[in-house]
């Protein structure tokens, strides 16, 4: 399976090299594409299609401002604490209970002798969700690797399958286990969101999985999936910063992380100063916005538009 | 190595991103626009791997009978139907394809949709206990909301909508704001330490 | 053995859930079976999706974003259905793709009756692209041509001699859009194109995701919203027809009844403990 992604894979770079060597790029191609329509048709060029010179526009593009300083704001301050955080190790993070659990939920899959069963949300490799998932995959990955715990983990695309394999190769390797990791336990099974929620359900029912663990990017299967999970018993952890799936989550699992305890997931795992000291500094940014909150209201209260204004995004 | 290079590739791409965003330069938007046509390529190989991963991982369990080896069976052999029916024979509207897509697909997939309402109730049930103050002021705002939401609540009683619209619109968005603006930082800093690559764990550290 | 009954209070707060499900399927059934036929009062936020598009000017494009798969569709082709009713019946020019694969031949059994009933021509006047992979950078690359990212239509047609590409060849050149999706797809459409390339939006999302959605209609972003079979019924009713969703609503109103029954039975037994804890600690007092 290794080389048949491989050679896919190869295949596909090969096919993008083509595509960006030999191909017109998209930006390029419209114009292109607007002009041969038009000599097609014998008809006036389309509003957008200059042919004189373009207007000349200024290299920064002004309507963001508001957001760029805001992104260096948040991420000067996320910097800062993270230097700072190098010389004082003496910071501590408030208990998380749904990852403190992890050791208790895989610790019962070990004295029932069942599975664990791992979804890293149902949204792919690219969102920030399903890497803060993948996070906590590392971790349950190392705790079922110590505990001999068989795990399965499901996923809805392709490319989180091949990194969900990955990432548990290295934990089983770090747990000192590379020998118990199998990569067929980490299935691939379609990106239609209800089939992906029945194979999930079907695969707890049927394999009486002891522990789940819906950690990621989640939307309406959320609730299929965990009160499914709800009925076999097993000790469930979600996850998730998709605020309107939290509520399903509190109501059919045990634990449940809320918004940014998701994002929090690494740093509180490793107890890395360097990431602890990023909570830091997010925590300083919400201060931030909240001093920002108040004084939008007395904006608001006292007629400020061109201040409420400033925040407006285009 | 491989891991140095790969947290790179991200720094790079992530920059382009980023830079493109906020400035008008000519050869980051090329950049941004072929990136863009990679992913779609690499998305749609993607697909094809896992096709493949599917067919060849319960082929396997066919072949060692593993427990539940029927349900492999019939998702190989459906599975092997779809892809002859679509690409070999009719993929048009009155084809075979499109009648069980239309017919077997959709219901399926509706009934599964369907499977909320009724756990919608069974956690409400369940989860809706007055044990204190903060349960029975959830308990309260989600009787109003669901019956304001329905064209029987305005019947019952004009205000009900209104009350409903009222606690959807200010206490409930309130918090869903708040909890919106600390995962949106927490999403910025996992980004930020993704980029610099700080944050390895996507790279199984 | 003797088997021990349990209190009927206590047993109402564990009741079987099944006996949940059974209940929810006759009061969903009932209703569909004999309509109650209960009033239906328009709110602001759809009448405001019904105003945008009624009010634009004939010669403006509106895209219908059909995001959601056949496990949505009671909640969602509803409104797809009256939102292509409503731009195609007042003249405008109508551009329909989708995120799903599933999807394109649900979009084109809505667009040919509505076409046919509306005498609008394929090409011209609407539109059906089908599916393209690729989510938000799809769109990304919408925002330069569509012809590049969809050389051909669901029916297989070369876009390229489409008069309809050379009048809006672009995501930009739309007027509005309104997604109608069960997932993430609104998002962004909000941050790419609104944010970026200025195309005022409207959604259609199911019941589920009312809430989230709800922050972006407050902030502007979004011009309104459809929510759920309530949103697609409301929507029925400012277009004039009584299709699927205001049949539904009368199903609805009475499972969200019979939920309710249920929470108040879960709460029997809660009740009483708290009524009895408090007589005893009164009785302690005195």
């Amino acid at each position: 399976m290794k080389s048949l992604s491989l050679s896919l894979f190869i295949i596909g770079v090969i096919f993008c090299t083509f595509q960006i060597s030999f191909g017109n790029s998209i930006s390029t191609k419209v114009q292109i594409d607007s002009l041969k329509i038009a000599v097609n048709n014998q008809q006036s060029l389309p509003s957008k299609v200059h042919l004189s010179k373009p207007e000349i526009q200024p290299l920064f593009k002004t309507e963001r401002l508001n957001v760029f300083i805001f992104l260096i704001i948040i991420s000067a301050l996320v910097l800062t604490f993270l230097f700072l955080a190098k010389r004082n190790h003496s910071l501590t993070l408030r208990k998380i209970a749904g990852l403190d659990a992890i050791d208790e939920a895989v610790g019962r899959a070990a004295e029932m002798g069942r599975p664990v069963l791992f979804v890293p949300g149902s949204m792919d490799v690219d969102r920030i969700q399903t890497l803060a998932g993948i996070a906590i995959l590392s971790k349950v990955g190392y705790e079922c690797a110590t505990y001999e715990v068989d795990l399965d983990v499901m996923t809805r695309f392709p490319l989180l399958m091949s990194t969900s394999q990955e990432i548990l190769r290295q934990s089983y390797l770090t747990a000192g286990r590379p020998d118990l990791f199998s990569p067929d336990r980490v299935q691939y099974i379609t990106d239609n969101q209800f089939a992906f929620a029945a194979a999930i359900t079907g695969h707890m029912v049927r394999v009486k999985t002891a522990a789940h663990f819906f950690i990621g990017e989640f939307y309406a299967e959320s609730l299929v999936i965990s009160e499914a999970g709800n009925t076999t018993g097993a000790i469930q952890i979600a996850g998730t910063a998709n605020s309107h799936q939290l509520p399903f989550f509190l109501a059919s699992c045990d634990y449940t992380l809320i918004g940014e305890e998701l994002f929090a997931a690494s740093a509180y795992l490793s107890r890395e100063p360097i990431l602890l000291g990023t909570i830091l500094g997010q925590d300083w940014s919400k201060a931030l916005f909240g001093l920002l909150i108040v004084l939008g209201t007395l904006a608001a209260w006292f007629g400020w538009t061109d201040f409420i204004h400033w925040f407006q995004t285009e | 190595m491989l891991r140095f290079t790969a947290i790179i590739i991200c720094g790079i791409a992530g920059l382009i991103i980023l830079v493109e965003f906020f400035f008008r330069i000519p050869l980051f938007t090329k950049l941004q626009n072929g990136m863009m046509d990679w992913v779609i390529i690499l998305l749609s190989f993607s697909y094809l791997m896992g096709g493949i991963s599917i067919f060849l991982s319960h082929l396997q369990r066919i072949q060692r009978k593993y427990d539940g080896w029927y349900y492999s069976l019939v998702l190989v052999v459906c599975l092997l139907l779809m892809v002859t029916l679509g690409i070999f024979v009719d993929y048009g509207p009155n084809g075979a394809f499109q009648w069980l897509f239309k017919n077997v697909q959709n219901p399926m997939q509706s009934t599964m949709f369907a499977l909320l309402a009724f756990y919608v109730s069974s956690a409400s049930y369940r989860a809706f206990r007055v044990r204190n103050l903060h349960a029975t002021l959830l308990f309260v705002a989600a009787v109003l909301v669901m019956i304001g939401k329905v064209p029987i609540g305005e019947i019952l009683w004009s205000k009900f909508p209104e009350i409903s619209q009222w606690i959807l619109s200010v206490p409930s968005l309130a918090a869903q704001r708040a909890l919106t603006i600390g995962a949106a930082l927490g999403l910025i800093a996992t980004g930020l330490k993704t980029l610099l690559g700080i944050e390895r764990s996507w790279l199984g550290k | 053995m003797v088997r021990k009954v349990k209190p009927i209070w206590e047993a109402l707060g564990k009741l079987d859930r099944r006996w949940v499900y059974l209940f929810v399927s006759l009061s969903i059934l009932f209703p569909l079976l004999f309509p109650l036929n209960l009033p239906l009062t328009v709110t602001k936020h759809v009448k405001a999706v019904y105003d945008r598009i009624e009010n634009l000017p004939d010669t403006s494009a509106v895209l219908i974003a059909f995001d959601f798969d056949p496990s949505s569709i009671p909640e969602c082709l509803p409104m797809a259905i009256s939102l292509c009713h409503h731009v195609m019946k007042s003249g405008k020019v109508l551009i329909v793709y989708t995120n799903f694969p599933e999807t394109g031949p649900i979009a084109e059994r809505v667009l040919e009756p509505l076409a046919a009933k509306f005498q609008r021509e394929y090409g011209k006047h609407y539109v059906n692209l089908g599916f393209k992979p690729g989510n938000d950078v799809l769109l990304m690359a919408l925002g330069s041509s569509w012809t590049t990212s969809f050389p051909k239509d669901f029916r297989g047609n070369s876009t390229q001699e489409m008069e309809i590409f050379s009048r809006f060849p672009s995501y930009r050149h739309l007027s509005f859009m309104v997604d109608v999706a069960h997932g993430a797809t609104v998002d962004f459409y909000i941050t790419i194109g609104l944010a970026q390339f200025g195309v005022p939006l409207a959604a259609g999302v199911t019941a589920v995701s009312i809430p989230q959605y709800e922050a972006f209609v407050q902030t502007g972003q979004l011009v309104g919203l459809l929510g759920g079979l309530k949103g697609a019924a409301e929507y029925e009713k400012l277009v004039g027809t009584k299709g699927k969703a205001t049949r539904g609503m009368d199903a609805q109103s009475v499972a969200h009844l019979v939920i309710i029954f249920f929470i108040f039975l879960g709460n029997v037994s809660v009740v009483r403990n708290i009524i009895l804890k408090n007589i005893s600690a009164m009785r302690i007092k005195k």
